[in-house]
């Protein structure tokens, strides 16, 4: 057996009593991306003793040798969540890592809400755009990395997070850009619920060293804010020029006119599963125990949509379902009028959030989730005055079963 | 029973001033808008625009019927439209009149783009729309990609171009392809009935004449 010889410095200006091994070892990382940039910042993370990764990326390898950190040909066409957490297991035995071969925006949040820290490398503006949302909406620090090949430039952008007025990524947004990308992203016309965003613009042109060090300066960053190195955690952009060797660092301030919700959650406890509590006591929970505020409330049950009504395909008919339901998942309910096969989730009546104002039948607040068809990790509750993401901690206080 | 506004135009939609009637539904569906202050007033704009077109169309083109600002921007409206039909079994095409849209706006379409199926569901005819763009949820699929922010006056206009086959995508081997092969093919095979109408959605003589409450 190879044990691995520990070359952790000692820091300078760690505070007293930190082990950063320890610290580093019960770090969760998601990695939002994990092509050219990713998938270096992703082993750079396993080799540093980062305890968890969540690796979000959809997209299989391409035969893009230039700049992605592949091992030739065989890896063309895998998975590159899959392919990176191989890797990163290969090298980091000890650390725990789980892959979502799928987009951001098809992420639960209960994959993510336990997360220190996510580095985002990704070309793709919707991505960037709900990466940047969810991890303002988490309370947590987004680090996203690019570069601009033709002008030797790595970059790396810091959101701290710390408060809804905070900067997202779509703040920095110019409204050229916001054109461009507008033209560069086409999807297919599939609303089976596998509607994918492509980029159709040149790819980015780098060259694999630019990617690397990219994926270094990101990962550095992700020491110095978990092990309180250095400057203390702001919302800039760092960005390193190799053609005059100048480094240049800019705060990065809100946009009052960002589209993106800008929303930080705190975190509410229940003492059962929240498949086990009402929508009642889920906003109860997150601290909307006024009747009225409820009333204006929208609640996210992780994962799944509300199927107010289900529709037949085949004669047409819709009729109340009033339950819960993973996206694209069928009903199992035959049509009353043409006794037709497959009742299906009605696109208008359905929703990503449970409105208690919409609900037809009252009732529905105040019977326990899982008879609505729900059994969610999390529930994510917005009113006027309070937004939570709301998880099951039991009442002795020790981690959830 | 007022007069639409005959000089206004899809520039001049937020200064229409609207009937009292259709300003206290609005300033009801606004009372109730959800989410941070940014996203209401913009939900209160696009409502209001969607409410000033239907103001200048006229009834005989379109009503807004239901009006959600709760969470997302959701609107019930009647256009007044030919539909296409599933032909007869002689293959004659059969026309219904008017459709009922149920149109619906998340706030992230404002920052990012969207597939052109996300925003608009055909509720009425509810089964037999015959459409190249139309998938069997009757879900309208307005084009390969909206814009960050598109209006949602412009998902309207673009469900007229769809629905009077005024503005059609045929070609199943664009990237965006088609959402149903089988009427596409026979809209090919039968181009000389496209459009439905060549009537432009705001009518040259509207306004001349009276104009109930959208």
């Amino acid at each position: 057996m190879i044990v691995p010889t520990d070359r952790m410095p000692e820091f300078m200006g760690l505070a007293r009593g930190v082990n950063p091994r320890a610290l580093l070892a019960g770090t969760r990382v998601v990695l939002i991306g994990v092509g050219s940039v990713g998938a270096r910042a992703a082993l750079h993370c396993g080799r540093c003793g980062v305890g968890e990764l969540v690796l979000v990326d959809g997209k299989p390898f391409g035969p893009n040798f230039f700049t992605q950190a592949t091992r030739g040909a065989r890896d063309v066409g895998r998975g590159k969540a899959s392919t990176v957490a191989r890797w990163v297991r290969a090298v980091a035995p000890d650390t725990t890592v789980r892959a979502y071969a799928r987009p951001i925006e098809a992420v639960p949040w209960s994959a993510l809400e336990g997360a220190d820290l996510a580095i985002a490398s990704t070309d793709n503006l919707p991505a960037e755009v709900e990466a940047g949302r969810r991890f303002l909406a988490l309370g947590r620090p987004l680090v996203m990395a690019s570069v601009h090949g033709p002008s030797l430039t790595a970059e790396v952008r810091t959101f701290s997070n710390r408060d809804a007025d905070r900067p997202c990524p779509a703040c920095c947004f110019t409204e050229a850009e916001r054109r461009q990308l507008d033209g560069q992203v086409r999807f297919s016309c599939d609303p089976s619920g596998a509607a994918r965003a492509r980029v159709t613009g040149p790819p980015t042109a780098s060259v694999s060293p630019l990617c690397s060090i990219a994926a270094d300066l990101a990962v550095i960053e992700l020491l110095s804010i978990r092990l309180g190195l250095g400057a203390e955690l702001g919302d800039r952009v760092r960005q390193y020029n190799f053609y005059t060797h100048a480094t240049t660092t800019t705060p990065l301030a809100r946009n009052r006119a960002c589209p993106v919700e800008h929303v930080v959650l705190h975190r509410a406890a229940v003492a059962r599963r929240p498949g086990d509590c009402t929508l009642r006591e889920c906003a109860a929970a997150a601290g909307v125990r006024d009747d009225d505020e409820f009333l204006r409330t929208t609640i996210d049950v992780d994962g799944m949509v509300y199927a107010a009504r289900v529709t037949c395909l085949r004669c047409g008919a819709d009729a109340p379902h009033h339950r819960f339901l993973r996206p694209g998942a069928p009903t199992r309910r035959r049509c009353a009028s043409c006794g037709g096969p497959g009742l299906v989730p009605h696109p208008f009546h359905t929703h990503e959030r449970f409105l208690p104002r919409r609900a037809e039948s009252p009732e529905l607040c105040h019977v326990p989730l899982r008879s609505l068809g729900a059994t969610p990790a999390c529930v994510i509750v917005r009113g006027p005055q309070h937004a939570a993401l709301v998880t099951h901690q039991p009442d002795d206080g020790g981690p959830p079963t | 029973v007022t007069t639409a506004q005959p000089n206004a135009g899809l520039a001049d939609l937020d200064g229409v001033v609207l009937d009292h009637e259709v300003q206290a539904q609005l300033d009801g569906a606004a009372a109730m808008a959800g989410g941070e202050p940014s996203w209401r007033a913009r939900k209160r704009a696009e409502a209001h625009r969607l409410l000033a077109l239907a103001r200048i169309a006229g009834p005989q083109r379109l009503a807004v019927h239901m009006l959600d600002l709760a969470d997302e921007f959701r609107a019930v409206v009647r256009l007044n439209t030919p539909v296409a039909m599933t032909p007869d079994p002689n293959g004659a095409l059969r026309v219904a009149d008017g459709a009922v849209l149920g149109i619906r706006y998340p706030q992230q379409a404002l920052a990012q783009p969207m597939p052109g199926f996300a925003f608009v569901r055909l509720l009425s005819p509810p089964v037999g729309a015959w459409y190249p763009n139309l998938c069997a949820e009757h879900l309208l699929c307005l084009g390969a990609s909206m814009p960050a922010g598109i209006p949602v006056t412009e998902l309207v206009l673009g469900s007229w171009g769809l629905l009077t086959m005024q503005s059609v995508m045929l070609d199943p081997s664009d990237h965006a392809g088609v959402m149903n092969a089988d009427a596409a093919a026979w809209w090919s095979e039968h181009a000389d009935l496209m459009p439905l109408t060549a009537e432009p959605f705001l009518r040259p003589d509207r306004g001349r004449e009276e104009a109930g409450p959208c």
